[in-house]
């Protein structure tokens, strides 16, 4: 098989490997080896973009304009809070895929801890909420993804350790107040609401570690 | 000059080397570009400041400044999107790896900045403000009718003239200001960073102050129209502004933790809310 | 905390924000729009390459969304549904627009100018380890926007070429033969840039 040959048939061997002919030219030809390295290099880089920014904010209030017009909502004022940061992490379907980088999985695992625990804070606040909020569930994994974090921000930018270390030490501490609020009494609506805005700080901590990555 | 001895003399001679070598190393470039109304433009800067400031025209002028041959800046239009961004040529720290940006813009336009080291400054703008910077400094003044996100780690924020304006502030551990800010939401949350607040709650809008452990400071004319509530959970609650009680409170009111009331016709919703801080309001 | 004045909790869940949306409930729209306006607004700006085109298609597939809400029922995630949705949206407004997508005609000859011949005999660098997000990002920018809607779909989006030919009308083999195209522009974009980047130096 020569050169020619084998490009032809590239677009397959990329997708699914060659047949036996096809590697063996793989192997022995640094040009073609070169290519083929070079596209999954770029495919794989591409499964990691993340999502860019959000959209300027009048899109929203475009949204709403035509949602009241068309008559699609119930006339009800006010808007809810929400959590661009762990949401968009959430919705990222092929992060999973890129499971080399180990800061993004922490970031994921972490992600699932906060929405884990949004679902079972929002329920009406009755007794069972006590056991279901403070639970150590995404608090096992939470000091090894910290960990992870600090490793990440000391290799992209050992500048910022201190500063990221301080503020996790920080947050940290909001989200132990919080959950100790919480224990002593379920029932209060302020302490959840301390508990997620603790949660999203954390993750905003997370996400301006996580936007050094290849810059 | 003739009584100067010869040790000054020496210094003075090196200094003005240095200063000399310093600026040799400067290299100042400018990028100019014309954009249609909406443009949107972003910075990217590792280390050092970017200024903003918005103007008359159609122009996007951008004028950075490097300190050393370790890094570079890449300035590119793409249709109505500018995008102006420092790669490093050689992994670098400190000075080296600085860059000063002066970007003047048409005030329309959307400006995204992402500066770790800041400071970050924005002025005289009407279009959407996105900045985050890591140990930032961020000052944003005299913008109207926009959108105005801002998240540091560390950095401490300061607004000041800000109307009709949608402002949401996220920082860890940076202080907050708001300085005559008004707009139909106002949003500020920190960890353990202090927020100050000196204006009218103007515009009807919702305001909501919150902290972990800082306190919250709020300073308001008599004029203002707010139906406002304060709660600490574990810290503490001063007023001396004049609130006319509520009949339904969203929260039993603890005395020294909370209290909540109106004044005027209350036309804003202002909820101040710390867990372990305190929070002050006072009339002005 | 105290929201005083909202009916809904501060941290809806999505299951729950949908629930009530289908019920005409005017914050569980602001929420589920907050939970998901990064991804569809990157999906746009990405296919579209123009900051306002993205902004009002992540517009139209909100207000798509939110017509089409009570027809939800669970079949697949609510975040794939909304993304197939936004997809389409994008999509379609090529289509009026009159971009070329992918011809339906190509055969999966390469073509002079795309086609991978040029490589053969000459050895380049190769890009491993060289290429960052941004040069990524600006790379598939400059993409024709066949090549660009393909690339976005399968390498950045997670895609298959089945469901990206169902999506654009077109075959199976055009869809792995487009992206093929795309990843070797691509693939010269970035090498150019590294050329130009260590001329400089």
């Amino acid at each position: 098989m020569n050169c020619a040959e084998f490009q032809e048939v590239l677009p397959d061997i990329i997708e699914s490997g060659g047949n036996p002919e096809e590697e063996a030219h793989l192997k022995s030809c640094a040009v073609c080896s070169d290519l083929v390295q070079d596209l999954r290099y770029i495919a794989d880089t591409a499964k990691l973009l993340l999502p860019m920014r959000d959209p300027s904010p009048r899109v929203w209030t475009g949204i709403r304009g035509a949602l009241q017009r068309e008559g699609l909502v119930r006339p009800l004022a006010g808007t809810v809070r929400f959590r661009p940061q762990a949401a968009a992490v959430l919705s990222q379907r092929r992060w999973v895929r890129g499971g080399s980088m180990l800061a993004v999985a922490a970031l994921l695992l972490f992600a699932i801890g906060i929405i884990w625990l949004r679902n079972n804070s929002t329920r009406q606040p009755q007794p069972a909420v006590t056991a279901r909020v403070p639970a150590a569930a995404p608090a096992a994994a939470a000091d090894d993804d910290d960990a992870q974090m600090l490793n990440f921000v000391q290799h992209k930018s050992p500048a910022l350790l201190a500063t990221y270390r301080e503020n996790l030490e920080s947050v940290n501490a909001y989200i132990r107040d919080a959950r100790r609020r919480i224990e002593q009494d379920p029932n209060d609506m302020g302490a959840h609401d301390h508990l997620i805005r603790a949660y999203d700080e954390k993750a905003l901590l997370y996400e301006m570690a996580m936007a050094r990555s290849g810059e | 000059m003739g009584r100067m001895s010869n040790g000054v003399k020496c210094s003075l001679v090196a200094v003005g080397l240095l200063a000399v070598a310093a600026f040799a190393a400067d290299n100042r470039k400018e990028f100019r570009y014309t954009v249609a109304p909406g443009a949107s433009v972003t910075v990217t800067n590792e280390s050092g400041p970017v200024e903003i400031k918005g103007s008359a025209g159609r122009q996007v002028v951008i004028i950075a400044t490097t300190h050393s041959d370790k890094v570079e800046v890449d300035c590119d239009q793409n249709r109505n999107r500018i995008h102006a961004t420092t790669h490093f040529l050689q992994r670098t720290d400190g000075p080296d790896s600085r860059v000063d940006y002066q970007v003047l813009v048409p005030s329309d336009a959307s400006v995204t900045v992402r500066a770790p080291s800041g400071p970050i400054t924005a002025e005289k703008m009407r279009g959407d403000l996105t900045l985050e910077g890591d140990a930032a400094q961020v000052d944003v003044h005299d913008v109207s009718n926009a959108h105005v996100h801002v998240r540091t780690i560390s950095g401490p924020i300061s607004l000041g003239n800000i109307a009709n304006g949608h402002v949401e502030i996220t920082s860890l551990n940076g202080d907050v200001r708001l300085d005559a800010v008004s707009g139909p939401r106002v949003s500020v949350n920190t960890v353990k960073g202090s927020i100050r607040y000196n204006g009218d709650f103007g515009e009807g809008g919702e305001y909501l102050l919150v902290n972990h452990s800082g306190n919250i400071d709020v300073t308001l004319p008599a004029s203002a129209s707010v139906d406002l509530s304060a709660r600490s959970i574990t810290g503490s609650v001063e007023n001396d502004f004049p609130l006319q009680q509520k009949q339904h409170p969203a929260f039993a009111i603890t005395q020294g933790r909370s209290f909540a009331g109106t004044s005027n016709s209350g036309a804003s919703s202002v909820q101040l809310r710390s867990l372990s801080g305190k929070i002050r309001v006072k009339k002005r | 905390m105290a929201q005083a004045k909202k009916s809904a909790g501060p941290g809806l869940s999505e299951a729950e924000a949908i629930d009530r949306a289908q019920r005409g409930d005017a914050e569980s729209f602001e929420a589920l729009y907050a939970l998901h306006k990064r991804r569809v607004y990157s999906l746009c700006l990405r296919m579209t390459g123009n900051t306002a085109e993205a902004e009002d298609l992540t517009q139209e597939a909100f207000l798509q969304l939110y017509r089409k809400i009570a027809t939800f029922r669970g079949e697949s995630a609510f975040s794939t549904w909304l993304h197939r949705l936004a997809v389409n949206v994008v999509l379609m407004h090529l289509r009026k627009k009159g971009l070329p997508e992918v011809s339906l005609e190509e055969s999966l000859e390469p073509q002079q100018e795309d086609g991978p011949r040029k490589d053969i005999g000459t050895r380049d660098r190769v890009l491993a380890g060289s290429i960052d997000r941004l040069n990524l990002e600006r790379a598939i920018e400059s993409l024709p926007p066949g090549y660009r809607i393909i690339f976005v779909l399968h390498d950045v989006e997670g895609y298959e070429h089945n469901e990206i030919a169902e999506m654009m009308g077109c075959s199976i083999g055009n869809s792995k033969s487009q992206l093929h195209k795309a990843r070797m522009k691509l693939r010269d974009l970035l090498s150019v840039n590294r050329a130009e980047k260590a001329a400089r130096r």
